[in-house]
């Protein structure tokens, strides 16, 4: 079963985030920030990483930053979320090895999941991470 | 003169006469062998020539004595003699001759009182019965002939004479004439006079009304003096409120001239640089933080009469509006430059607070809307075999629309925010714009069964455009959209026209349609096609969709536009974006 580790501040979001992924089936861990985030990464080992932009003590930019530096965590797919609808922090993003963009407003939970199905089904199919 | 001509001629010609005469006789005597007489007659002749020769030449005086010397020595010779048969006083027939052509002449006086003496010298000798002077009968007659044909003569220049008095006396008429003439003149003149004595009155009375007009003058000069003084105060009121208004505007006011030189400028420019000694365009540049080309705009200012404003220039944590304009007194004369500074550092401070304000609200009502939307989205997902009561169905249901329109109110807002803010930034990437409308169909349609939406398929089947694709699929979004919700059946048809280096995309439906006087509301900010406020539909919009559509499209060089509409028949709305080129 993969895991998924969501790093979200805002507990509204996490609880949300975690019930539906858990729902799904999916194996979850929670990190209220960046510094927990990148902890969890590396000692849980996920699967997937959904990783809210704006959170304290380290935003989520930084932390893919650190994420893809890191040799243990760098072929590990992050999922950003946010809801900065800004064109800027998803090129941002995506450049700094994101594989993709999420605004959360815009979709439904279920919708979320479905992404991160396919996303993983992909990565099953071509390239599935070491 | 022609008298003068006639007297020396008839001289000639009697002298003349009388030479020839002499010559002959001369000749004749000498034949007879009257030597004597013929030496005396050749004497006389020789005289005679030489009488003919100075009259001639015009010296009667000499010629005149000449003949008198042969004059004298026939008669002396008749006298001591006692005459010769035959010849004797004819000769003295010259007498009269002379003196008539010396008339008037002290010469012709002697040479008659000389003739007049020996012709009664001889008649006296004669009546005394002297034997010793002979003289011939017929000599005599001669003698009386001769007398009376220059007594004829002398008549005629006596009658000459009279002319010539005639002529004095016309003269004298004439003089008569010239004096009456002189005395008419001197009429005149008086007459003159007394049009010079009008004409001075008339003088004198211009003069009096020089002096009047003089009068007036100064009256009408104090008067304009008075305007002047009157006009000078004005002004200077009116400079006073000038300078008051300048000094009050809320903006640097500093007048330059076309040498770029400051001429005049408020307090205000004191109050946001301090006090300087001498201002010029450098130093407003350096205080403006030196980033401005104050003096290159002053050049394009005056040289081709441009305007500047720029909005934002910040200093050290100021920030001021610069304007720049030419001052025009005529069209394309001006006289100088005007430099408006403002200090704009409250307004941006409002501004960026309000932009930030919506930002933040933007996003952080969105966190607590999607986790209303998630969650009831979730609940009904999750414990869909709990919900059997279909009021509480429905009353999740209601939450979670409520939940999606809120947050497209909310995006609306932080884009048109960051729109009218110029923080989007367009992409100019190339897409098939066929393929992103069968995308918003797909997207979009489903949520209204009694509305079918159709895409006619593109000749070529792929367009390519030049644009921003994500922004074009909201535009898209909204049109389709819209097209949808305002139709209660019927259809929404989708079909592409490429013209002229451009591709338009058409969105008709079938709808209610929008009046003709409520057309031109679209487009703009929290508008929607109705007349009132109350009735508008806010179930269905926030009146911004179209407002952003606009100023996506404009963004990215693109347009959009309502193609037409009418009550009841539906409308049709476009967009259209450049073509990619190949």
């Amino acid at each position: 079963m993969a895991k998924i580790l969501i790093v979200e501040d805002d507990p509204l979001m996490s609880r949300m985030y975690q019930k539906i992924f858990k729902f799904e089936g999916y194996d979850v861990v929670m990190a209220g920030d960046g510094e927990q985030g990148l902890e969890a990464a590396k000692k849980e080992k996920p699967t997937l990483i959904l990783l809210d932009v704006m959170m304290p003590k380290m935003n989520g930019l930084q932390l893919l930053e650190k994420l893809k530096l890191d040799p243990d965590t760098k072929s590990t797919p992050v999922v950003m979320l946010t809801n900065l609808a800004g064109e800027k922090d998803a090129e941002v993003a995506l450049t700094k090895g994101a594989v993709k963009y999420i605004v959360k407003s815009e979709y439904e939970p279920k919708q979320i999941t479905d992404m991160v199905k396919s996303i993983l089904a992909g990565y099953t199919r071509d390239e599935l991470p070491k | 003169m022609r008298n003068e001509a006639w007297k020396t001629n008839l001289l000639k010609y009697i002298i003349a006469i009388g030479a020839v005469t002499l010559i002959s006789f001369a000749f004749v005597y000498f034949r007879q062998g009257n030597y004597f007489v013929a030496l005396v007659e050749g004497i006389t002749f020789i005289a005679m020539v030489g009488a003919f020769f100075l009259a001639q030449r015009g010296r009667y005086l000499q010629s005149a004595a000449i003949g008198w010397l042969g004059v004298f020595v026939v008669v002396t010779t008749l006298l001591v003699t006692g005459g010769i048969g035959g010849i004797g006083i004819v000769w003295w027939s010259l007498v009269p001759v002379i003196s008539f052509i010396m008339f008037g002449t002290l010469g012709g006086a002697i040479a008659t009182s000389f003739g007049v003496l020996v012709l009664v010298s001889v008649a006296l000798l004669t009546g005394l019965g002297s034997t010793q002077f002979y003289f011939d009968a017929v000599e005599i007659r001669q003698v009386a002939i001769l007398v009376t044909v220059l007594g004829s003569i002398m008549f005629y220049f006596e009658k000459i004479s009279g002319n010539a008095r005639e002529e004095a006396l016309s003269k004298s008429k004439e003089l008569e004439d010239s004096k009456r003439d002189l005395e008419f003149n001197v009429r005149e003149l008086g007459k003159e006079k007394v049009t010079q004595d009008k004409v001075r009155k008339a003088i004198i009375n211009i003069l009096e009304d020089t002096k009047e007009i003089d009068t007036q003058l100064k009256v009408e000069k104090s008067n304009v003096e008075n305007k002047v003084i009157e006009r000078t105060k004005e002004l200077a009121e009116e400079k006073v409120k000038l300078v008051a208004s300048i000094n009050s505007m809320s903006h640097a006011y500093v007048l330059v001239d076309l040498n770029g030189s400051v001429v005049l400028f408020n307090n205000k420019l004191i109050e946001y640089f301090g006090v300087k000694n001498n201002w010029t365009l450098d130093l407003i540049q350096e205080n403006l933080g030196g980033k401005l080309d104050i003096k290159k705009m002053f050049l394009e200012v005056s040289g081709q009469l441009k305007n500047f404003f720029v909005n934002e220039v910040g200093v050290s944590g100021k920030y001021y509006d610069v304007h720049m304009s030419p001052i025009n007194l005529e069209k394309n004369k001006i006289i100088g430059v005007l430099l408006m500074i403002g200090d704009i550092t409250e307004e941006k401070m409002v501004e960026r607070s309000r932009n930030e304000f919506f930002s933040i609200a933007s996003h952080e009502l969105r966190t607590p809307l999607t986790a209303i939307r998630g969650n009831t989205s979730m609940i009904k997902q999750m414990y869909a075999d709990k919900l059997t009561d279909s009021d509480l169905s429905e009353m999740i249901d209601d939450i979670h629309d409520s939940s999606i329109r809120l947050i497209g109110i909310v995006n609306d807002f932080l884009n048109l925010s960051r729109l009218e803010m110029g923080k989007i930034e367009f992409k100019k990437e190339s897409f098939d714009i066929a393929q992103l409308v069968n995308e918003v169909v797909a997207e979009v349609d489903d949520k209204n069964d009694a509305v079918e939406v159709t895409v006619k398929t593109p000749k070529p089947e792929q367009i390519f455009v030049v644009g921003d694709r994500d922004r074009t699929k909201e535009v898209a979004i909204n049109l389709v959209g819209n097209a949808i919700k305002y139709s209660e059946k019927g259809e929404v048809k989708l079909t592409f026209e490429v013209i002229n280096e451009s591709v338009n995309v058409f969105v008709a439906d079938q709808g209610k349609g929008i009046a003709a006087e409520n057309q031109n509301l679209l487009f703009r900010k929290f508008q929607q096609a109705e007349s009132s406020i109350i009735t508008r539909d806010t179930t269905k919009s926030t009146g911004l969709g179209l407002y952003i559509s606009k100023l996506l499209m404009d963004g990215m060089g693109g347009k959009v536009w309502l193609e037409k509409s009418m009550l009841g028949e539906g409308s049709v709305f476009a967009f259209s974006l450049p073509l990619a080129k190949r």
